[in-house]
């Protein structure tokens, strides 16, 4: 009875070590739980957005509403009726055939460049306007063109972007990547040994030397990472012209322009961006 | 030998109930509780909302006033410079400690640099020599 007892109370007390020891182990979980989130993750809950498109009709959208733009009356400005004196001052006029710049437009455009208020930083945009109500079957429409430049900003670049990436996948310790280096630096050397024993005053030493220092250099990178550093550095207006063959992202807004007798006629207005950013 | 299998057995079958009811009823909250906040006090979502912010204020063809509070509890340090906003929280916050930058296409180039700030005003207001915008902040709550 006595060690039946015993026996019971050792149950109980391994009972709560095991518990104690089961805590313990959540607790650990926890904290680890806590420092993952506070100190190794970083989460980036923004998505890829079309940032070209958007910034083509964010832009365009603050154009149709531009005072230096924009029919008044009264003191008011009318959002999307485009006053065609104030157009004749703001851009240069042409006509073009269809509603895309075609590039003498442009070519003529960045020559009469003027300034607007108005742009995103590391960007050039070209600003389309066409009268879809005054066109010719020779010449095609009436167009006005003008172009924005915006302030150069040298935080965010993409050569800044490639170098950050390169520099987060820099690879110092792990012993593939020392394996790897002395590879590059091997095969380097065998390049710049065999081009220093071709070329006159340079010498198979100082070649093997120069080759293998280059091996070297691009050994500190996977070339996996460096192709994914660079398709992700690669400016999205440089993306989209790749993909599709142009750099004007939006297909422009409707809008009115008003003549000087009060008549108006529809127009679209088109805004490409091109970013460097 | 029995009861230290039976204790043992016991001890184990707590620490599963407990997994499973934290993995059920607690975690799940959490996890929402912890998305939420990063959706909502991100240094790369304020960035975006603010630059859009004043990107959008150049849209409106009369006096206008924007007020933008992303959050009561995170403060963020911010500066636009050439037309780029950088938005860093004030401290560390879970997943998110670093800094993000968004670009706005309307004036004006610079603002701040603003610390320890939860609360953007962006105002765009008329007068003879055309419009003009402003972009400020304070602490609040």
């Amino acid at each position: 009875m006595k060690s039946v007892r015993k026996r019971q109370g050792k149950g109980a007390i391994f009972t709560i070590s095991s518990v104690l020891e089961a805590l313990f182990s959540v607790g650990i979980l926890g904290i680890g739980f806590w420092f993952f989130l506070t100190k190794i993750v970083d989460i980036h809950v923004a998505t890829l957005t079309a940032d070209n498109e958007r910034h083509a009709m964010n832009l365009a959208n603050v154009l149709l509403s531009y005072e230096g733009l924009v029919y008044e009356k009264d003191g008011k400005l009318q959002r999307g009726v485009l006053d065609v004196r104030k157009l004749d001052s703001f851009a240069y006029g042409g006509r073009s055939q269809q509603l895309e710049p075609n590039s003498s437009l442009v070519k003529d455009a960045f020559r009469n460049y003027k300034k607007i208020t108005f742009s995103y930083p590391n960007t050039i945009s070209y600003i389309t306007i066409t009268d879809l109500e005054n066109c010719t079957e020779q010449e095609g429409c009436k167009v006005w063109v003008a172009t924005a430049v915006g302030p150069v900003n040298f935080d965010e670049n993409f050569v800044k972007k490639f170098i950050d990436c390169l520099v987060e996948h820099l690879e110092l310790t792990s012993v593939q990547a020392w394996s790897r280096r002395l590879e590059g630096c091997a095969v380097g050397a065998g390049f710049g040994a065999f081009i220093g024993s071709i070329v006159p005053g340079i010498g198979t030493g100082l070649g093997a030397a120069i080759g293998c220092g280059i091996g070297l250099l691009t050994s500190f990178f996977d070339p996996h990472d460096v192709s994914t550093c660079g398709v992700n550095s690669i400016p999205e207006s440089v993306k989209y012209f790749f993909t599709s063959g142009s750099f004007v992202a939006a297909q422009g807004l409707p809008a009115l322009i008003r003549l000087p007798d009060g008549t108006t006629h529809a127009c679209r207005i088109m805004v490409g961006v091109i970013e460097w950013r | 030998m029995k009861g230290l299998t039976i204790a043992d057995t016991i001890g184990i079958m707590i620490v599963i109930l407990s997994l499973i009811a934290f993995f059920t009823q607690i975690f799940p909250k959490l996890l929402d509780m912890i998305v939420e906040l990063f959706s909502k006090t991100s240094a790369e979502a304020v960035s975006r909302q603010l630059a859009a912010f004043i990107t959008v204020s150049g849209t409106s063809t009369y006096k206008i006033l924007i007020n933008y509070t992303p959050s009561k509890d995170v403060i963020y340090n911010v500066q636009g410079s050439n037309r780029l906003v950088k938005v860093a929280p004030s401290g560390t916050y879970y997943g998110e400690s670093a800094s993000a930058s968004a670009p706005y296409a309307t004036p004006p180039d610079n603002f701040g640099p603003f610390e320890n700030v939860n609360n953007f005003i962006i105002k765009k207001t008329f007068s003879e020599s055309g419009s003009s915008y402003e972009v400020s902040a304070e602490k609040t709550g």
